[in-house]
């Protein structure tokens, strides 16, 4: 599981493509696809290598005008989805 | 023993293929009617044997196509294949054991890349020309095109698996592929609808997002959408057919019905 101290990176192969205000992220070693909206695909340009996921989610709930505890429940299901999915990898794991 | 090469060809496709004659010559009578357009320039493609290959542990078709900056290459025990996009070219060494299903299945992947490198795109869609209009029903393996298309009776099926889609003045154009089963003999209709298949009880048509229908499309391209290098490409191509194109959801449960819903609101 991953933990709020923890920085993740895209995975080198995903393509991304934003389509109205969706995002699409293609995962070409696996055939499949992942269509974030606004909010997830936020959390994916946030993704950077650098930041931890407790930052991404305190910038989302602030661009975003949420509740910030529902901000950090949501970006770090989601995040461990994406990680699970093979879209993003964690590069840190900070215990 | 080599025979004289065949040549493969749908729209603005042509494939030159020499090889041996077991191998060739029952893809030679199965796609005898299948010759490129006269000014279409060939991609040549060489197919050899080689017994120092270690036997096919299956069909060619089980090996996925790994695909990078435009090289795309089949490895499986028995096979060695590349078709190359920049070179026009594509070879396959094969085992005495391998087949010419085999063979076909490479003259695909080298089709898929050439039709993309020349402005289509093969796409894994049953095509089905209803009241003139051609609607591509697509969706991933076990979404129901073989079903949709065997209740789509008598319209013609152009394929009921794989479809070339190639630009035209007039807008983009389906075309018939001898990849998957065929009713009737249309070879080309204009492209009116793409539809996703949706097994349901109900039949209805549901809108599609764009970024879920550019995502549904991307992964029914065969071999392109391996390669992260073409991806970017081969959205964008999607996209160009989505600005002219409607895209639904279309919910069907195995009768003909579908067409009805469809004729009420798409014809």
């Amino acid at each position: 599981m991953l933990s709020w101290d923890d920085v993740l990176a895209k995975e080198s192969a995903i393509v991304t493509r934003e389509s109205g205000d969706e995002l699409v992220v293609v995962l070409p070693e696996q055939g499949k696809f992942v269509v974030l909206n606004a909010t997830g695909a936020r959390l994916v340009h946030l993704v950077d290598g650098a930041r931890t996921l407790r930052e991404i989610a305190h910038t989302i709930a602030l661009e975003f005008n949420a509740d910030s505890a529902q901000v950090e429940s949501d970006v770090l299901r989601f995040a461990q989805s994406l990680v699970e999915r093979g879209a993003l990898v964690a590069i840190k794991h900070n215990v | 023993m080599n025979v004289a090469p065949f040549e493969l060809g749908i729209a603005g496709t042509a494939l030159c293929v020499h090889g041996p004659e077991s191998w060739l010559t029952p893809l030679r009578a199965a796609w005898a009617s299948w010759t490129p357009a006269a000014e279409t320039l060939p991609w040549s493609i060489t197919i050899a044997e080689d017994a120092d290959l270690a036997a096919p542990q299956g069909p060619l078709f089980d090996a996925r196509p790994r695909c990078q900056g435009g090289v795309c290459t089949l490895l499986a025990s028995g096979f060695q294949g590349t078709v190359d996009a920049g070179q026009h070219a594509g070879h396959l060494r094969a085992h005495p054991a391998a087949t010419s299903a085999d063979v076909g299945y490479f003259l695909r992947v080298a089709l898929a890349v050439q039709a993309f490198a020349c402005g289509g795109i093969l796409f894994h869609a049953a095509g089905v020309a209803h009241r003139g209009k051609g609607y591509a029903l697509f969706g991933v393996s076990g979404s129901g095109k073989t079903t949709a298309a065997q209740f789509s009776a008598p319209d013609a099926v152009l394929n009921d698996d794989l479809l070339l889609l190639w630009p035209a003045a007039e807008g983009w154009q389906m075309y018939a592929t001898p990849f998957g089963k065929r009713r009737g003999d249309v070879r080309r209709v204009a492209l009116h609808s793409l539809l996703r298949l949706v097994k349901d009880s109900d039949v209805f048509l549901a809108p599609m997002s764009p970024g879920q229908a550019l995502g549904e499309l991307a992964s029914n391209t065969p071999v392109l959408s391996a390669d992260p290098l073409w991806l970017p490409d081969v959205l964008s191509r999607w996209e160009t057919v989505l600005a002219e194109t409607p895209v639904y959801a279309l919910h069907f449960r195995r009768d003909p019905t579908f067409w009805e819903v469809v004729d009420a609101e798409l014809g």
